[in-house]
């Protein structure tokens, strides 16, 4: 029942711009939530293409902050996204809105507090806030209050993003959806730490289940986390873990209990050229003898110009190694546009399978993205 | 723009089947895939088939309701059991032969905005006791 629907900014290419961590420009230190004041200047300044020479002191004006201009007060940070998608089909042209989301953070001393509330045209199932299984749903992907420990840690408590990989954008990423830890519906309420310094980052999440899913069968419990260390400015390499269990999976409707564990890693030798990759050991008990399976990808991000990226990616996926499926793989490339401010264009065209479905047969797929952010 | 899309998925359709016959439960992907995951070319089972038969287009909702009505206008009965196939979908049953009933098993239910607010409030009353205490 998994399905496309929006996601949250994650942006992992910014390592080429000597960014190894998350924290200085989003509100969740590991990424993926809205721009924190740092992250909308610096939005402007290295994210968008640039149509006339700026001087070495340039400074964004207010066309950085919300809404293209309203300052806020340093407490508060808001962000509206929407992203649609259009899907070229035979006879027609699909339109999913992905993502229409408001978003809010409140930092009070040490006190933070963090929601989401937005809408799905379809798909989103595991961030419904209302249940209309025929049409479009109110959602909220995050909602957490936390406390911050000094400079470098924060312990939060509410629904997350699962601290596992390479946060990413990219929700139909096999390494995502098969672990089920992407931006778009995937989230979860637990207890989490997150510390970051200079060199590290790591988060462990203790979960307590998805309570937009009932009944509490269906609930996972375990954890996830990660620790990635920067080598330097151009380099860091990381490690994932995740145990869930629920007396029913919302898919195999079995009791279940996953399980993965990987390594990823993000390099930028040159400022425009980005490689990402990440692989996972896939460990599944569902309603059976445990399979172990794997699933991965690599990522070259190549930014000619400012703003303009071109993307390839190689994707693999096999739920279990012991059977006579195989793998499902999935290529694609990507042209990605930051155009205009709080704006930009995606193409994708990708072959292979949508999810991790060994068995399937691979077709050619093509997709365009509008995302304008507030 | 770019791009063709030769094929795609159709993961909304167990909520279309469900809807379009008031089924007391939504239909896993089994209904017409090999497993509960679904995936493009998987959809080998016989009421797949049947819906195929019967007009249904891959990612097309429209298709698949009148696929349907189809089946219901000419009493297909996929696994020759003497129920017609709506019937049983109807009835939370399943249409292929040797298939497990739908809603004999409890289904996932989405969209529980009460069990998010309670771990909500009792994640901010901690908050709030332990920000009384330090003050203390």
């Amino acid at each position: 029942m998994l399905l496309l629907a929006g996601q949250a900014l994650a942006y992992p290419f910014m390592i080429g711009h000597g960014y190894t961590a998350c924290a200085q420009c989003h509100v969740d230190p590991s990424g993926g939530s809205a721009l924190t004041e740092y992250g909308r200047g610096q939005a402007e300044i290295f994210m968008r293409s640039v149509y006339r020479e700026r001087d070495a002191e340039y400074e964004p004006g207010p066309v950085k902050d919300f809404a293209l201009g309203v300052s806020l007060p340093e407490w508060l940070q808001l962000q509206g996204d929407v992203r649609g998608l259009f899907i070229p089909q035979p006879d027609n042209m699909r339109f999913i809105l992905m993502q229409a989301d408001m978003r809010g953070h409140v930092g009070l001393g040490a006190f933070r507090a963090y929601g989401s509330l937005g809408y799905a045209s379809e798909g989103a199932y595991g961030a419904r806030v209302t249940a209309n299984d025929s049409g479009g749903n109110v959602i909220s992907r995050e909602w957490w209050l936390g406390a911050q420990l000094g400079k470098r840690a924060l312990i939060r408590g509410g629904r997350m993003p699962l601290p596992f990989g390479i946060r990413s954008e990219e929700h139909l990423l096999y390494a995502r959806s098969a672990t089920r830890t992407d931006t778009n519906d995937d989230q979860q309420v637990g207890l989490d730490f997150n510390y970051g310094s200079r060199k590290w980052r790591a988060e462990l999440m203790g979960i307590a289940g998805n309570f937009s899913v009932s009944p509490d069968e269906f609930r996972e419990r375990g954890y996830s986390g990660f620790a990635a260390y920067a080598l330097d400015k151009q380099l860091e390499v990381g490690v994932s873990s995740l145990v869930a269990h629920a007396q029913s999976d919302v898919e195999t409707l079995d009791e279940r209990l996953r399980q993965a564990h990987g390594l990823f890693g993000r390099y930028a030798p040159w400022e425009p050229v980005r490689f990402l990759a990440e692989a996972n050991a896939l460990v599944d008990s569902a309603g059976g003898p445990a399979t172990v399976g794997s699933v991965g990808y690599v990522q070259l991000d190549v930014e000619p110009v400012q703003g303009l990226h071109f993307k390839g990616t190689g994707e693999w996926c096999d739920t279990d190694h012991g059977d006579d499926l195989g793998a499902v793989m999935r290529g694609s490339a990507t042209a990605l546009w930051f155009f205009a401010p709080h704006a930009d264009l995606r193409l994708d065209a990708l072959y292979g399978t949508l999810f991790c479905t060994p068995g399937s047969e691979p077709f050619p797929m093509g997709m365009a993205q509008v995302h304008v952010f507030l | 723009m770019l791009i063709l899309s030769l094929a795609w998925a159709s993961p909304s359709f167990p909520a279309v089947v469900a809807e379009e016959l008031a089924m007391p439960c939504t239909p896993s992907c089994i209904l017409c895939h090999e497993t509960a995951a679904g995936g493009t070319g998987t959809a080998s089972q016989d009421f797949a088939g049947a819906c195929m038969s019967a007009g249904m287009m891959v990612a097309d909702d429209a298709s698949m309701a009148e696929s349907l009505a189809t089946l219901e206008a000419e009493g297909t009965d996929t696994d020759g059991d003497g129920t017609p196939d709506i019937e049983e979908l109807r009835g939370g049953q399943n249409p292929n032969p040797g298939g497990e009933d739908f809603c004999a098993v409890p289904q996932p239910q989405y969209g529980c905005f009460q069990g998010s607010a309670i771990v909500l409030g009792v994640v901010a009353g901690a908050m709030l006791r332990r920000r009384g205490t330090l003050r203390r």
